[in-house]
């Protein structure tokens, strides 16, 4: 596409092979698992098969939030954030920031509710960090992890995935510039002649449908990895002489005039009505802060995902006492701004959330697309290089990785399924030990087949199966079938349910040798290089 | 060069951006843009050092961003700009 000369064409596909060769496998791992959750919610209500109060933040909550304001430590008034979420339980955690070695922490009281009765289902207290996972929401708190960190602990996480995200805008750029058919390519027909030119064409046409996808995310996935872990920290040091908290109410503006006074607060409903008014929000906040909640200075914060007014994510500031509207709240600073319009539209492009349900699919899709891209350009890499012992050996992991990682996943699922309805105070280590079981099982079915084309069936019949199970499995565990589940109207769960039948009978079929046919000549990968040189 | 080098580099420009870009109304912009901009910033520092030719000029200006870039920070972690 873009013209550049023989030299730099050399090293840009120097750069561009080694980054993915070095990083590729991690990057689609946290693609993969970045584009499972764009649907985290509807995966959070799929695992406790749905629930049937969706919107209980607009009920009656306002005698329980105050009855549990007066059973907690009062110093945790100064913040208390309310949400439902995905599986429909109701959290109210109340904490004060507190100074630890980490840095700033939230301490204080977590209660998860019960929407239907508000009954307290648990109680915990201490740094929010150390707390254990709410159980109803474990398995997308997961998968999400997964994608933000990889599970390693803060800032490393952050770290790695944020130079992932570096590791991405370097292939997408490169891939970019050596694109030679860009247009051309969106229209290509993978040629069948050898599995080398098969592989590439391949690589070429997903790369042309997901490069302004792959950028996107690679630009904004860095930036949301970077930001609180190299970022603010930076900003601090240079701009307010290391005062990392002074850093964050420049960024995030705190209230600037504190008034101790004891005050009656107005209670949420009246602000959950207020918000949902067309000229204010249009709809249910998904997230409720309120801080200094009992004094005179108590403001309230409703947050709101994009609807049909607005692709950002909105917030909108209240009165703690008298209930009055405020304005709209930036997402950082006190009033609008270039950097808080900007910062806005990077969670719009990383979340796909713009356009509701059709935008999210086409983020899943073009997420998807990524991973192929990434796939398919080891296989290249591996295939180009078919005489050297060494380089065949990726090409297992290639298989281990691209098949483990969704095999891992869903024995993660089914372990979460397994422990939620009976042993619920085991989910969190049945859905890690799930996972490593799966990713064990790859790897033992990965080594012991030699032959790639039976080793790559064999991981297809794997990965099926598991698919096909996670309905009948969650259907056996909470005993709630589609029918059950469509009174609760709860369709996530039956559409969810389909997805994986239909996706598992899919893979199960191409493991059995369906549209598998090798109409590959036999022409060797290395005389086609030769041929192309 | 294009590993820690660039990285030190990227994290200096971004660092003494914050002191020469424009703040705003809301007195924000020159601490949030430049922390939206680091991985263009990484990435333009990246692909110079990987595509430039000439090896003098690529120590020479790399050389001249960190202690340029690198000057300004350390000037107000000192407190010499205020």
């Amino acid at each position: 596409m873009i013209k550049v000369s023989k030299e730099t064409t050399k090293r840009l596909l120097d750069v561009h092979g080694w980054s993915a060769v070095l990083l590729g496998l991690a990057l689609y791992v946290v693609v993969l698992t970045g584009s499972v959750v764009v649907f985290a919610p509807e995966i959070g209500r799929w695992s406790v098969s749905g629930h049937a109060m969706d919107g209980a933040l607009a009920g009656k909550i306002d005698a329980k939030i105050t009855e549990l304001s007066k059973n907690v430590n009062p110093a945790y008034l100064e913040d208390v954030s309310v949400w439902q979420n995905s599986a429909g339980y109701i959290i109210a955690f109340f904490h004060q920031h507190v100074k630890s070695a980490k840095g700033i922490e939230e301490k204080g009281t977590r209660f998860v509710l019960d929407p239907s009765t508000m009954q307290v289902v648990s109680e915990e207290e201490g740094l929010h960090d150390e707390m254990p996972a709410v159980k109803s929401g474990y398995l997308e708190h997961f998968f999400a992890d997964l994608h933000i960190k990889l599970h390693a602990p803060d800032p490393i996480g952050l770290y790695l995935t944020g130079i992932l995200g570096l590791v991405l805008l370097v292939l997408a750029v490169s891939g970019f510039i050596l694109h030679r058919h860009l247009i051309m390519d969106i229209f290509l027909s993978p040629r069948l002649t050898t599995r080398l030119l098969n592989t590439r064409d391949r690589h070429n046409l997903a790369g042309t449908w997901s490069i302004v996808f792959s950028f996107t995310l690679a630009f904004t996935g860095a930036f949301f990895s970077f930001a609180t872990s190299l970022g603010l920290p930076v900003m601090a040091l240079t701009a307010f002489e290391g005062d990392r908290e002074k850093a964050m109410v420049a960024v995030f503006g705190l209230p600037d005039k504190e008034d101790t006074t004891p005050s009656n607060f107005i209670g949420l409903e009246a602000i959950i009505d207020r918000a949902k008014q067309n000229d204010i929000g249009g709809g249910l906040p998904r997230f409720i802060a309120i801080s200094h909640m009992g004094r005179a200075d108590a403001k309230v914060i409703t947050f709101h995902n994009p609807d049909g007014k607005t692709v950002f994510f909105k917030s909108y500031q209240f009165d703690g006492v008298t209930g009055e509207y405020l304005g709209e709240k930036p997402r950082v600073g006190k009033q609008p701004s270039l950097g808080n319009n900007l910062m806005s539209l990077m969670a719009v492009l990383h979340f796909g959330w713009f356009a509701g349900l059709l935008s999210r699919i086409i983020w899943l899709s073009l997420g998807l697309a990524t991973c192929y891209v990434t796939m398919t350009g080891l296989q290249l890499w591996v295939q180009r290089r078919e005489a050297n012992q060494g380089w065949q050996r990726l090409g297992y992991l290639l298989s281990i990785i691209g098949y483990g990682t969704p095999i891992a996943m869903s024995a993660a699922a089914i372990g979460f399924l397994l422990s939620y309805a009976r042993y619920p105070a085991m989910v969190e280590s049945w859905t890690v030990n799930g996972f490593f079981i799966g990713v064990y099982a790859s790897f033992v079915v990965g080594l012991i087949i030699p032959s790639a084309h039976i080793r790559d069936k064999a991981f297809k019949g794997v990965l099926g199966l598991l698919l096909l199970s996670l309905p009948f499995v969650r259907y056996l565990s909470s005993e709630k079938g589609w029918l059950g589940t469509l009174a609760d109207q709860a369709l996530t769960v039956a559409s969810l349910d389909i997805t994986f039948i239909v996706v598992g009978i899919l893979l199960a079929l191409m493991s059995l040798g369906w549209k598998q046919k090798n109409h590959f000549s036999k022409a060797t990968n290395q005389a086609i290089i030769e041929a192309e040189a | 060069m294009a590993g820690p080098v660039t990285l030190i580099v990227s994290v200096l420009i971004m660092a003494a951006m914050s002191l020469w870009y424009p703040p705003g109304s809301a007195n924000i912009n020159h601490l949030v843009i430049p922390v939206i901009l680091f991985p263009f910033i990484w990435g333009g520092v990246f692909f110079y050092v990987v595509l430039e030719a000439n090896k003098k000029r690529l120590y020479w200006i790399m050389l001249l961003l960190f202690l340029i870039n690198g000057g300004f920070v350390l000037a107000s972690i000192k407190g010499w700009l205020s």
